[in-house]
């Protein structure tokens, strides 16, 4: 074989590992970025998200001040408490999917285009929490953002308890995305081992939507439910973020981002490990 | 053969599937399709070689487990010394694919982005990638649609750039899972120049699967013929060509109209005014035929055409023609 | 006029009527035919079929878990008790669950244009709407009826209300008009999508919000949002207006006693607004070129 490009990767020498963990950041943002940047190509999409959004904020919104004009200091928080939480945290819910999906794993393993995934020289799990990165940064802006403020217009909402809340409530936000991406992912992995993966993404759904925090507080949940809401790590996707916002997090603003980067752990690894699987699966199964 | 001169070694490599079909209620019917069976050959580095076969022969399931995707049940596999299957994404940034039905571009965004994403992804040094794209969007011309966004590309557009996102790390090698299907002639041309191009100069190992002859007579020496799984042919297309045997053509222009010719060996099988085609069994020479010809008819111009493609392959593709497997 | 051509108009009038009436059966036939079609082929898939349809009901019971929840602490809201919000929940449920069973799969008529399968639909001997309506059915929606109707058996027991035979004839009555007014509503939204088709999700916002704003009583949104529900968009006599009459509760935004039954026109102006709105979709989309 001739080598006339001398540049081409066989002549190559190794390259040294600092140069490659810039070069794998910098991918891992370009990759981010492209994501971001292909949800900006459909502006009909972001006006209808943000419509879906003010819709619901609006109805549960006057649900729960209807709610707290009976008990005005139901579960620690006080009525306009209450409407911030539940508006801000409706206008999240986007950002984070908390109603499921955002990630079409199962349907491109269904039609085959996963092969291409496949032949990539990038890792799996990183190449998903690129995506998700950048999809959950332009949802944050095009939906969240401006459905929180028109929301803050229709209703009286409360700033962030303090300064110190407010950079909680920042970290908490990254933290939230994590924890969301792992149980989405996670959801998305059962498609390796069935043919149909819609009943457990349907399922999931209602469970991540309900003890997320999105559509009752879950200091409401009587009981043992609140018990199990309390340690999930649904809650720690919107629950979370709004109580530190507030300054209403129960044990404190560490015990609670604590919670957060453990469940975020937990489930990376956990996902990790069902990567794997799921691969070594996939290609000695066949599609 | 040096070890490091091969790029793609395969030996008894089998594949088999368990089917699962439910018969009636509760029964189910177990069933092992095997892919492909005990197949073996070696590709050297910066050859060019057609894989052809008929739907379902073995192909894409031979490509799936070069690239990693799918673990061989049986044999052993290298592909530029690595195991594919264990060693997927080192491998990964040394080769290149192009499924033909599948995209790898970013089907929202410009072309232009998917390349840097490209870039970004193998890690392309700015002056080599630079240098590559230039050449690239020459060849295949993608100047006019660089900036356009996929969707909105026809299917040879599509295919001119998937190939170049291939091909811009650079890879050692190449599979092309039938890339000019569907294609206008003028994609056609182009992708098919670039593969030549860049074959010789690079020298990137290709292997090219393809039910379009033409891809293979234009770009192939060495084909692979691959069918229920095993391979039945390995050579030089013209020992294939010879060995299928079929029929040649001769296309004689006479002088003046006349009846059909009557030659040993030949047969007439059109007139037209003063043109007539004979056919004859195709591993026979045509020297004596020419010269029959030239001495009893007023021959002004003759024509010696080679055995359509198409035609040995589909004889080929018949079981009871199928010939032991041999390397030619 | 002479009565011969007066029976000849009549019957010119008559004839068109009995056309549309064809018309219309031909179209109810070709509907429970393809629905046959689609519960035949949902068959063939036991295992997905139970999930799903238990997967529906599941979706269902969040809604009512929610009101359970907020009635944990409260006695009543709005000064709504707990068994009238849940009349009022079971009623727009089972009204919504049915408009979505037989209208929902137009959600996918946005994906359906952009993928280019509007050509093959518009070329078969079948309304749009039909097909539209069939392709994407799935019996396992029915199945979210079951939990409003439990829920409205439960409340209609624990009611305290006198049952007068106008009250009993009314709870079908408002149960049909409002299924009717949804279903206008899905078909008059999905209209939209032959000239908007990427937002589906605005559609179902719409869908959705509807369903989830009649779940509570409206006096909860305020007067401007309630009429806004009346006279703009008539959600509110999907159940609202007529369960103030079953409730024997004044209206709390003044609106005369009539309002209460107006249930029926409104669901034909609604229909009749969102058979236009549909057609002039399919013109648009026609005439624009796909």
């Amino acid at each position: 074989m001739v080598i006339s490009d001398l540049a081409s990767p066989v002549a190559a020498p190794a390259r040294p590992f600092g140069a490659g963990a810039v070069g794998c950041a910098r991918m891992w943002c370009a990759v981010a970025a492209a994501a971001a940047r292909r949800l900006l190509c459909y502006r009909a999409t972001v006006a209808a998200s943000i419509l879906s959004s003010i819709i619901l904020i609006v109805l549960r919104g006057h649900v729960a001040l209807a709610v707290w004009a009976e008990r005005p200091d139901l579960a620690g928080y006080d009525s306009t408490a209450a409407i911030t939480f539940t508006v801000i945290g409706q206008s999240l819910v986007t950002t984070f999917a908390v109603f499921g999906g955002m990630i079409d794993m199962p349907w491109r393993i269904r039609n085959g285009s996963i092969e291409v995934d496949l032949v990539r020289p990038v890792g799996f799990q990183r190449w998903w929490l690129g995506l998700e990165v950048g999809r959950a940064a332009v949802y944050f802006a095009s939906r969240a953002v401006p459905a929180a403020v028109v929301g803050a217009f229709l209703f009286d909402l409360r700033r962030p308890a303090s300064a110190g809340a407010c950079a909680a409530f920042g970290v908490s936000l990254g933290l939230a995305l994590l924890v969301s991406f792992g149980l989405r992912y996670l959801v998305g992995l059962s498609a390796f081992w069935m043919t149909d993966a819609r009943g457990v993404q349907a399922v999931s759904a209602l469970v991540m939507m309900f003890f997320s925090g999105a559509v009752l507080p879950l200091a409401l949940f009587p009981g043992p439910l609140g018990t199990i809401a309390g340690l999930a790590p649904f809650g720690a996707v919107v629950q979370v973020p709004m109580d530190l916002y507030l300054g209403t997090a129960d044990g404190g603003a560490l015990r609670a981002l604590a919670f957060q980067a453990v469940w975020a752990a937990l489930l990376l690894l956990a996902a990790r490990a069902l990567t794997t699987a799921g691969l070594r699966r996939l290609v000695v199964q066949g599609g | 053969m040096p070890d490091s001169d091969i790029a793609i070694d395969v030996q008894n490599v089998t594949r088999a599937f368990v089917l699962r079909r439910r018969t009636g209620w509760m029964r189910r019917e177990r069933s092992v399709l095997h892919a492909v069976s005990d197949l073996s050959f070696t590709v050297r580095a910066g050859e060019m070689v057609g894989y052809l076969g008929p739907n379902g022969a073995g192909k894409s399931t031979t490509i799936k487990m070069l690239v990693g995707i799918l673990t061989p049940s049986g044999g052993r596999l290298r592909v530029a010394g690595l195991d594919p299957s264990r060693q997927r994404l080192r491998l990964a940034r040394r080769i290149g694919v192009v499924f033909g039905q599948r995209s790898a571009l970013w089907y929202d965004l410009p072309l232009r982005d998917s390349f840097e994403l490209v870039r970004r992804i193998y890690r392309i040094p700015s002056e080599r990638y630079r240098r590559n794209l230039d050449e690239f969007v020459d060849l295949l011309d993608l100047g006019p649609f660089i900036d356009t966004p996929v969707r909105q590309l026809s299917l040879g557009q599509r295919m001119r750039g998937t190939i170049t996102a291939a091909f811009l790390p650079n890879p050692e090698v190449v599979y092309l899972d039938e890339p000019t299907i569907g294609l206008d002639v003028v994609s056609k041309a182009a992708v098919r120049s670039f593969l030549e191009r860049t074959n010789r100069e690079q020298g990137t190992t290709i292997l090219l699967t393809t039910h379009d002859m033409g891809d293979v007579e234009q770009l192939c020496r060495r084909v692979m013929v691959i069918d229920h799984g095993r391979l039945g042919f390995d050579g030089e297309l013209a020992a294939l060509r010879a060995r299928i045997g079929g029929v040649r053509t001769l296309r004689v222009d006479l002088a003046v109209p006349m009846p059909a010719m009557a030659v040993e060996g030949a047969e007439v099988v059109r007139v037209e005014g003063t043109r007539q085609w004979l056919q004859f069994p195709a591993d026979t020479s045509a020297a004596p035929l020419v010269s029959e010809v030239a001495a009893r008819y007023p021959l002004v111009d003759l024509t010696v055409g080679e055995p359509a493609i198409e035609d040995i392959v589909a004889r080929l593709y018949t079981t009871d023609r199928l010939p032991a497997p041999r390397v030619g | 006029m002479n009565q011969r051509t007066a029976e000849r108009t009549g019957g010119r009038a008559g004839q068109r009527v009995g056309e549309r009436v064809g018309l219309l059966r031909t179209e109810a036939g070709s509907y429970l035919l393809l629905v046959g079609a689609a519960f035949r082929s949902a068959a063939q898939y036991r295992v997905s079929l139970v999930l799903y349809t238990l997967v529906e009901m599941a979706g269902a019971a969040l809604d009512l878990a929610t009101i359970s929840i907020i009635f944990a602490h409260l006695s009543d809201l709005d000064g709504f008790s707990l068994a009238e919000v849940a009349f009022l929940y079971g009623t727009s449920a089972l009204a919504f669950a049915l408009a979505e069973a037989m209208a929902g799969p137009l959600d996918q008529l946005g994906w359906h244009i952009k993928e280019g399968r509007m050509d093959a639909v518009l070329i078969r001997p079948v309304s749009v709407l039909v097909q539209c309506a069939t392709m994407d059915f799935s019996p396992q929606r029915l199945s979210r009826i079951v939990q409003p109707v439990a829920v409205l058996a439960v409340s209609v027991a624990a009611l305290d209300v006198d049952w007068t035979p106008a009250r009993v004839a009314l709870l079908p009555a408002m149960i049909a008009c409002g299924t009717l007014i949804s279903i206008s509503l899905a078909v008059g939204i999905a209209a939209v999508l032959f000239v908007a088709p990427d937002s589906s999700l605005a559609v179902s916002a719409v869908r959705q919000g509807s369903a989830l704003a009649t779940q509570y009583p409206l006096t909860v949104y305020g007067r401007r949002a309630a009429l806004l529900m009346t006279v703009v968009l008539p959600i509110a006599f999907v159940n609202w207006q007529p369960a103030l009459f079953v409730l024997d509760r004044p209206d709390p935004f003044g609106l005369p006693a009539f309002t209460r039954f107006l249930s029926l026109p409104v669901a034909v102006v609604c229909a009749a607004a969102a058979a236009t709105a549909w057609r002039s979709g399919i013109r648009h989309y026609r005439g624009v070129g796909g």
